[in-house]
């Protein structure tokens, strides 16, 4: 599958949601340095990593998309 | 909530192991990541510098979209003062034409070789006799209107190409013209001619030939 399709679906996301997934999965940052970066516990950022997959995986339905 | 990491493999081996043992009890935790583990082979194709490219909206992209608005608008107005002038030139050009149909229907009697049509209106037959040895078969109906009267003439045996003046009078006396036909020969001629004078009015017509003599009269 084309990046873009991925890449429009994270672009559909709320901006924690989406943060939560890129610093720590795509950028592949330590969760304790982006939790406190963003000032939250490492139990909301993992908290919002999970909510963010499951946003991610309605998004691509609503795209049409078998994610 | 490690579960999410766990579905990326964002997870310590030690968190792993502890999430394995839990998975292993809790069918809800498994249909849970059943359902996020394929998202991390779809997150693999995403390219997260291109994921902060927001299309930036070049500056001058207004005034290109405004331009080109204005020029499609121009172009349109264009267009339609093309075809609106197209429209006049046609309309001037049918008023012309107009213009010579009527000149031919006030000079001109229009004398159309055509059948006629079936009747229209009251039609009142009217007595009509030839005073030219060659004109025949005539027939001649009125029909009133509330702008005068409307003659049809039907006949042949008057001469080819020759023009023939048609006059209607009326019961003071008045001769007013009601247009003009040119003979076919042996061919019947069917004409219709239009009088200003009302039928309650008119009292006859006559056809004279180009010589001023009367070759058809009628009274009505």
């Amino acid at each position: 599958m084309d990046g873009w399709v991925v890449e429009e679906a994270l672009r559909r996301l709320g901006t924690e949601h989406r943060d939560a997934i890129v610093q720590t999965h795509l950028r592949q940052r330590p969760y304790e340095q982006v939790a406190a970066e963003l000032g939250i516990p490492v139990g909301t950022l993992r908290s919002r990593v999970f909510y963010g997959l499951k946003a991610l995986r309605l998004a691509m339905e609503e795209m049409g998309l078998e994610p | 909530m490690l579960l999410g990491a766990f579905a990326l493999g964002d997870v310590t081996e030690a968190e792993a192991l502890a999430i394995r043992a839990h998975l292993d009890g809790c069918a809800a935790c498994r249909a849970e990541l059943a359902e996020l583990t394929p998202l991390a082979a779809r997150l693999a194709w995403a390219d997260v510098d291109r994921l902060d490219d927001v299309p930036v909206t070049p500056p001058e992209l207004e005034a290109l979209v405004f331009d080109r608005l204005r020029a499609e608008a121009g172009r349109t107005a264009e267009t339609t003062a093309r075809s609106s002038a197209a429209r006049r030139r046609i309309r001037r050009r049918a008023l012309v034409t107009a213009a010579c149909v009527a000149a031919a229907g006030i000079g001109f009697a229009v004398a159309w070789a055509t059948k006629p049509g079936p009747p229209r209106g009251p039609l009142e037959p009217v007595a009509v006799r030839a005073l030219d040895a060659d004109v025949r078969d005539l027939t001649a109906d009125v029909v009133p209107h509330t702008w005068g009267m409307e003659i049809k003439l039907a006949g042949a045996g008057f001469d080819a190409g020759a023009t023939y003046e048609v006059k209607v009078i009326t019961a003071s006396g008045t001769v007013v013209d009601a247009g003009e036909f040119i003979g076919l020969g042996e061919t019947t001629m069917h004409c219709n001619l239009n009088s200003s004078v009302l039928r309650e009015d008119a009292t006859g017509f006559e056809v004279l030939d180009e010589a001023g003599d009367v070759v058809v009269t009628s009274s009505i």
